[in-house]
């Protein structure tokens, strides 16, 4: 059973060797750190955070991504949604949720992973970027990879053992980021 | 004898790795692995998601970026909605060394035609792939046409590493790539070099490839958003992540013009509440580094941007591109 690493690379030092001896002992704990490096670089890449205007004109409010998945077993996304409301503002289409998908999850019907807005009446974000209310969300964190309604939950993509470009949506956001929610347990059987 | 890349990257079962008190089958996987690392690390060196009218018009975004030491080979997915059903439009990408707003010297790096979804606002994804930016770059420049109908809207900008292989000799990011002529026998000898190496290439890959933390981008000369007077404006505050990360030392950049007045300090950003750097609007670029605390753990780690704009008074500011670069 063999997960991904998650090691933290502001504590190393690169410029140490692994083994400062010319000629240590052919001890197991230096192939155990060897194997480390490799296991810690194939981690999750950074998330980064999009601050990006969904204009207020309702053909446009959605907006289309892909992001970069490392080579480390994740099998499911989740987003992280910037949010910017007038709540005195009527919302031009009429919906009260943040639409999403990935395209592993599916992009029509019940696939689409719908986020409540935190105010019943979502304004425009455009016209209040900048000012107005403002808060983050995440997407749900539920794992249903097959529902039958659209709810807010997890979002499906391949685990794999080498690198991909997850095409993926959302609408009605000041901003959106992206992080690797669940992990293939065992990297063995990918 | 070759640089033999792993079609995957090689887990190592448990078994295999505590059996022997040293074996060269697995550590001749693990150097392996260092040479899939090389190939196949592959973080979005730009991610962007331009914030911009539908326009009828051609657009350029300004956009900078840290390229890898080796003169990598990139790929570019764009993503762009229009209107109107099966437009013809192209995309093209220049990069600079030395930027300098309208009197930057841009070099070609791919222009390629396409045409739009055949469904009138639907998703067009325009790809262009193996392209090299050499290590010189600075400045990336996306320009993309007009439709003949209707408008267009730039939704997201991916340009991720997509190197053919690995290559003999010590390259200019460090990376020396394993021979598995030199490990291949059950009896090769297990030299400190090897463990060695393993440490070091995965060091000069990760930090030679710089990762795009935070992005915030306009249509260069017709910025949808503009500040105007001398109080700051506060944007939504948005969340990058770094998972494992307990700190991160990040690199901000700005292209940014002022009407007139000062042009120094005139964005900041950080942390709510906590530590921030001031960007300028300068005759070029801008870049600031900042080192800030993760919060949460694992997977979860992150870091909370706020950026705030201002211009001086009876002035405005017009920020076509800020952008964070992270590395480990």
């Amino acid at each position: 059973m063999r997960k991904a690493i998650l090691k933290d690379w502001s504590k190393v030092d690169w410029g140490i060797e692994a083994v400062p001896e010319a000629t240590p002992p052919a001890l197991l704990k230096y192939l155990l750190e060897a194997d480390m490096w490799g296991m810690g670089a194939i981690a999750p890449y950074c998330g980064c955070g999009h601050l990006a205007d969904s204009v207020g004109d309702a053909q446009v409010e959605e907006r289309y991504f892909g992001v970069a998945l490392s080579p480390s077993g994740a099998n499911h996304l989740r987003f992280t949604l910037a949010q910017s409301w007038d709540a005195t503002t009527a919302d031009p289409t009429g919906s009260t949720v943040h639409e999403s998908w990935t395209n592993t999850g599916g992009m029509a019907g019940a696939d689409i992973v719908t986020t409540a807005a935190p105010v019943a009446n979502l304004g425009n974000p455009a016209g209040k970027f900048g000012g107005g209310s403002t808060a983050l969300v995440d997407t749900g964190d539920t794992e249903d990879d097959a529902p039958t309604v659209t709810k807010d939950r997890l979002f499906e993509v391949s685990a794999s053992l080498l690198p991909a470009i997850e095409s993926c949506k959302t609408s009605k956001v000041a901003g959106f980021s992206v992080y690797a929610a669940l992990m293939t347990e065992n990297l063995e059987l990918l | 004898m070759a640089f033999n890349v792993p079609a995957k990257y090689q887990v190592i079962p448990q078994s295999q790795l505590f059996s022997p008190l040293m074996a060269t089958t697995p550590l001749q996987k693990i150097v392996e692995n260092t040479n899939f690392l090389y190939q196949y690390h592959r973080p979005a060196l730009v991610s962007v998601a331009p914030s911009s009218f539908p326009v009828g018009r051609a657009s350029e975004y300004h956009v900078p970026m840290s390229p890898s030491a080796d003169g990598l080979r990139y790929d570019f997915e764009t993503r762009h909605v229009f209107s109107a059903a099966s437009q013809a439009f192209t995309v093209s990408v220049d990069y600079t060394a030395t930027y300098a707003y309208g009197a930057t010297a841009w070099t070609a790096l791919y222009s390629t035609a396409y045409t739009s979804s055949a469904t009138a606002g639907g998703l067009t994804t325009a790809t262009a792939t193996a392209i090299v930016i050499p290590a010189s770059a600075n400045v990336l420049r996306f320009s993309v046409t007009a439709p003949a109908a209707g408008n267009r809207r730039d939704h997201h900008f991916l340009v991720t590493p997509s190197p053919s292989g690995v290559s003999a000799g010590v390259q200019p990011s460090g990376f020396a790539p394993f021979d598995d002529g030199l490990l291949v026998s059950s009896s090769s000898a297990v030299h400190t070099e090897w463990l060695n190496r393993v440490k070091s290439n995965v060091g000069d890959v990760l930090t030679d490839r710089h990762q795009m933390c935070f992005s915030f981008v306009q249509e260069y000369g017709s910025a949808m958003h503009t500040f105007s007077g001398a109080e700051w404006s506060i944007l939504p505050t948005v969340r990058a992540y770094f998972p494992g990360q307990k700190e991160v030392d990040l690199n901000f950049r700005a292209i940014a013009t002022v009407s007139a007045g000062a042009g120094t300090y005139r964005m900041r950003i950080g942390t709510p509440g906590g530590s921030s750097t001031y960007l300028s609007a300068l005759t070029g670029e801008d870049s600031q580094f900042i080192t800030l605390p993760t919060v949460g753990t694992g997977n979860t780690a992150h870091v909370d941007l706020q950026l705030w704009c201002r211009a001086t008074a009876g002035n405005t500011l017009a920020p076509y591109s800020v952008i964070g670069m992270w590395r480990p």
